[in-house]
């Protein structure tokens, strides 16, 4: 490790010093912000390039750009696939300040014009394993029942896959569900799902911008070990009063947004509900006066999205957010009665502030929960169990650009963790019981960081970064430093190559129960017992640009992961007060490639993903020690999605996908449990190594259409979907049925058992399904 | 006219064929399996010594005869020795087998479980192959039942609520049975810590309202060992993981030492019947 540290500051002192060597030159500063001329928003991502020096850079997440050039007059293209490129000739005597809204594109082929990244910019960037979505990208997809959801759309990304059928959690290179970093708005969402994970809890018509990265992770981010998720919601429309929404077979949604004081503040507020209890709920009540009524039980979920902004001078900006989802299902009958929910709540607020063209900082203070509680009560007594998190994070990020060869970032956070775990509260009116079991924890994560990303030639750029992070919970200080570090050489405009290697901390664990992350699983800190999970992740591949309008790359990786957690057979989960003496610790590893051929531009876009892949865990108190493939190993995983502009206002789309079955647990034996006086006998099932069976290989065929019209006021269209188009019964589970017949003995009728089955359950047939969504 | 009709035709079969059910029978290939032997067993004080010794079975193997009869071990040699004593457990002939209480066992002794608390019982099994299995248990005391009442709602229907007080400063482990009016009506039946004990040092074992006047309330607590506790809920978890898909099988905890696996325990009950008036 010492030496992998040297080789970092090495790294970082030659940096300096060519960034000190550049600044023998006059030099200055061209620094502003991007941004969409007809909303105001923000762009990210936006390509400044000087053709002549060939030096460039791109605007960060905020839209803000610093690009530092010889004094002189430059002639700056700032591009942006899907918008107007926009050509300005720039004076440099001083430092100046450039603010730019950029134009749309007015051509209706645009809408299928996805990318917020041009592919020049993803050979030139060190930045590898990344992959950026647009919410046009995600809109135009197939959805199941209609909802746009812009996790499964990343899961139709090589090296991504789901946790099986409908579900929206995401298991990155081999990685658990707990191991990826979702921030929304810079705020961590512990569990941004809907419906035990069919639906995510991001609402795309406020969601700006999701990047996904898989590895080669930025020095900024830490604390999870498989992915970071970045979803950056829109700021709100500054210039006029607009909204979008939707009507969908299952939820409604609506986001207006508005200018608070024309072109310098802005709010935007997004809802979206289900509304299948308002039919369940009028059921019931028709139905109540029946004799035989028994109430279906109640269930919706919502989220709610707030953004404002506030542009208080040319160098500052404010920003707050804050963002609302959660699920409820309730049951309630006679005197009996159960009340289940479960949640994500986050804020936050945003400061950028510029001090100089040349340095940008951002301060963010979030707040973000999650938790989930049952109640349940009858007549006097009542019950009820939950687990949750809270954080509260001050973090400050600041980019300093130097020299147009030179990115330095650096910054710090620090978050205090609370951990409710497995609260248990029951008691009667009368006071003839009151128990209360479980425990509350506390944490302090903090974390500060450097990176410098530099080109040391035309073809050779680098970015060497180092992260030190900590917790302290439990009397226990952990802490360890994070190198981070990518190239990239190119060969020429067209091809480049670039290789990776991270290393991450996990200082908050999630124990699950299950093979799917369920709204239940228990949020976790390091103690004295459970240490700080770790990985490491090299990575290297090479990119092509074919003709000008295919990018084809291929990513191998290998990682390796130490101190993953698992429960002990047998664990008590509920009513453990120490969580921590039911876990069992163990290693894990993952190699893989990743192949993705992608075209963004024309009438017909899309992308062809190819994963190969194996992903290994292997616990002492596991399967005897032995090493077993992780339930998500999935040697092959294809993803080919097409879209195609059928007519100005007629596109249409397509997605495939096939997969290795997961890996799972069957029984090999059984054995005949008398039991004791009473109870009856039954039939114990054997099982084997850990996940040493494959489900059936999963495939299915999604198609979409959008058919946009152009109604008396403002823009609607229709989307038309087909989930599972062949209506391939994939397997959601198996299971082994016992086989009876009735015969007759000494005269009375008996059940006896003639043998046993195995049966495959399914999750979902062919869904078609519409959806109406408007713009004004 | 024509092809529209084609066209409807299709759609409609398209979508019949989606109607179809989600659930099929399907072909799983299974590994070879090896059987293993499996013991049950249970001592209860001034109760006859009985034990029943099987081996499994591959999952999908055919039943010949029935479930319990193809899987019998009946050439055993069996003891369980306490203090000085060896008993050895005869088969009963083979057939007819022993019939205790409802439920039948393969090897049996004469003699009635001592009521010796103190002594270790220890088992060991000897098959004709020559695989060797042993295990270990003592004999808890009974933990009594506080009382049994039952709570009334507005149309008369009663919960039956039953209190325990747990013996402070060890911990214990039970096992809850409730029947419903007779023993073929088992309404309740799991095992607990006394992690649940409450501010009273007392665990309550509440029912639903299904009490009518004149029903019968049977409430059966047992005392069991941590070994009994521990594979009673990992043979529970096994059963429940067929069919559930969130969840992850585990190994059965076993205290039977050997070629083997099972339970080798004691067993101390308490009982009190209640009539709802």
């Amino acid at each position: 490790m010492k030496k992998i540290l040297q080789i970092f500051l090495l790294l970082i002192l030659v940096n300096t010093t060519f960034y000190l060597q550049a600044q023998n030159n006059t030099r200055f500063t061209i620094s502003g912000y991007v941004n969409d001329a007809d909303n105001g928003e923000s762009l990210i991502g936006v390509s400044i390039y000087n053709n002549m020096l060939k030096q460039g850079t791109v605007t960060n997440a905020y839209g803000f750009f610093s690009l530092t050039l010889p004094q002189g007059t430059h002639e700056l293209v700032f591009s942006y696939v899907g918008y107007e490129t926009h050509t300005e000739s720039i004076t440099l005597n001083q430092n100046i300040t450039f603010n730019l809204n950029l134009q749309a594109a007015q051509e209706e082929l645009q809408e299928v014009v996805i990318k917020a990244n041009s592919f020049q910019e993803k050979i030139a960037t060190t930045q590898m394993s990344v992959e950026q979505l647009s919410m046009k990208e995600a809109k135009l997809l197939p959805a199941l029942f209609g909802e746009v959801d812009i996790i499964k759309t990343l899961q139709l990304k090589p090296g991504v896959t789901s946790g099986g059928e409908g579900s929206s959690g995401i298991f990155v290179r081999g990685g658990g569900a707990d191991q990826n970093l979702v921030l929304l708005d810079e705020a961590p969402v512990y569990n941004p799902s809907h419906l035990f994970g069919f639906f995510s809890s991001f609402n795309s018509d406020a969601v700006k911008s999701v990047d996904l990265y898989k590895g080669g992770f930025p020095a900024e981010y830490g604390g999870k070990l498989s992915s970071v998720i970045d979803v950056k919601l829109n700021d709100g429309n500054n210039k006029k009063f607009s909204g979008t929404g939707g009507l969908g077979l299952i939820a409604s949604r609506l986001t207006l947004e508005a200018p608070i004081v024309k072109e310098k503040s802005s709010f935007i507020i997004s809802a979206r509900r289900t509304y299948v209890d308002i039919f369940t709920r009028a059921i019931n009540k028709a139905s109540e006066d029946k004799e035989d009524y028994s109430p279906i039980p109640n269930y919706y979920f919502y989220d709610l999205n707030l953004k404002a902004n506030y542009i208080l001078s040319d160098k500052d900006k404010i920003f707050i957010s804050g963002f609302l989802s959660r699920d409820i299902f309730s049951f309630d009958v006679d005197d009996f009665s159960i009340d289940f929910g479960w949640g994500n709540r986050a804020a936050t607020a945003r400061w950028n502030h510029i001090f100089n063209p040349r340095l940008f900082l951002n301060t963010t203070f979030t707040f973000s929960q999650y938790d989930y509680k049952i109640s349940n009560s009858i007549d006097i007594f009542s019950f009820d169990l939950g687990s949750g998190i809270e954080d509260y994070t001050l973090k400050v990020d600041f980019l300093y650009a130097p020299s147009a060869k030179h990115n330095i970032k650096f910054g710090g956070s620090g978050i205090h963790h609370t951990f409710d775990v497995n609260r248990i509260n029951t008691n009667s009116e009368d006071g003839s019981f009151d128990i209360h079991l479980g425990s509350t924890l506390n944490g302090v994560e903090t974390g500060v960081y450097i990176s410098d990303d530099i080109e040391i030639s035309d073809a050779l750029k680098i970015n060497t970064g180092l992260r030190w992070s900590g917790f302290a919970n439990d009397g226990k200080f952990y802490h360890g430093l994070e190198p981070r570090f990518s190239a990239r050489y190119a060969f020429n405009e067209k091809v480049s190559a670039k290789i990776s290697y991270a290393r991450m901390f996990q200082y908050v664990h999630l124990a699950s129960s299950s093979g799917a992350s369920l709204p239940t699983d228990v949020w976790y800190p390091s103690t004295k017992i459970v240490q700080p999970e770790i990985s490491d992740q090299v990575a290297g591949g090479v990119s092509f640009l074919l003709g000008d309008k295919f990018l084809l790359s291929n990513e191998v990786y290998y990682k390796w992961t130490q101190r993953q957690i698992d429960f002990k057979d047998g664990a008590e989960l509920f009513t453990s007060d120490n969580l921590a003496e039911e876990f069992v610790f163990g290693k894990g590893w993952s190699y893989g490639n990743e192949f993705y051929i992608e075209k963004t531009e024309g009438r017909t876009t899309g992308w062809i993903g190819y994963t190969w892949s194996k992903t290994w865990r292997q616990f002492d108190a596991i399967s005897q020690g032995r090493k077993f493939p992780a339930r998500n190993d999935r040697r092959h995983d294809i993803s080919i999605v097409i879209m195609h502009q059928l007519k100005p206002k007629l596109s249409i789309s397509a997605a495939w996908v096939y997969n290795t079955g997961i890996a799972y647990s069957l029984p090999v034996g059984r054995y005949y449990l008398q039991d004791i006086s009473g109870a009856p006998a039954q039939i114990v099932p054997i099982y084997p190594d850990r996940n040493s069976f494959r489900m059936p290989a999963y495939h299915r065929l999604d198609l979409s259409m959008v058919w946009k019209f152009t109604p008396q006021w403002g823009e609607s269209d229709l989307s038309f979907s087909v989930y599972n188009a062949y209506n391939r019964r994939n397997a959601y589970f198996i299971y082994f049925e016992e086989k009876t017949e009735t015969v007759n003995i000494n005269g009375e009728p008996e059940e006896i058992t003639t043998g046993f089955s195995a049966k495959q359950v399914s999750l979902f047939p062919i869904i078609p399904s519409i959806t109406w969504n408007f713009k004004f | 006219m024509f092809k529209q009709a084609i066209f409807w035709s299709v759609l409609f079969m398209f979508f019949l064929s989606a109607c179809g059910s989600l659930e099929k029978e399907i072909t799983v290939d299974l590994p070879e399996y090896e059987k293993q032997y499996i013991v049950e067993g249970y001592l209860e004080a001034n109760k006859p010594f009985r034990l029943l010794l099987t081996h499994s079975s591959g999952y999908f193997d055919a039943i010949t005869e029935s479930v319990i009869d193809d899987v019998l071990v009946n050439d055993a040699l069996v003891t369980i020795s306490y203090g000085e004593t060896v008993d050895t457990l005869h088969p009963n002939g083979g057939f007819p087998l022993y019939i205790e209480d409802d439920k039948l066992f393969n090897y049996g002794s004469e003699n009635m479980v001592p009521e010796l608390y103190n002594t270790p019982f220890d088992l060991n099994i000897e098959t004709a192959d020559g695989k060797k299995m042993w295990a270990s248990t003592q004999l808890l005391p009974a933990i009594s039942i506080d009382s049994v009442t039952f709570r009334k709602n507005a149309d008369s229907m009663a919960l039956v609520l039953t209190y325990v007080s747990d013996p402070v400063n060890e911990a214990n482990f039970y096992r809850r049975m409730a029947y419903f009016n007779n023993m073929d009506s088992l309404e309740q039946d799991f095992v607990t810590d006394d992690a649940v004990v409450g501010e009273k040092n007392q665990i309550v074992f509440g029912t639903a309202y299904n009490y009518a006047p004149n029903d019968t309330a049977i409430n059966i607590l047992y005392h069991i060992t941590q070994d009994y506790y521990d594979y009673f809920r990992t043979m529970q978890s096994a059963v429940s993981s067929n069919g559930n898909p969130f969840a992850i099988p585990s190994s059965i905890i076993s205290n039977i030492q050997g070629d083997g696996i099972g339970i080798f325990t004691s067993l101390t009950k308490t009982e009190v019947i209640k009539v709802y008036e």
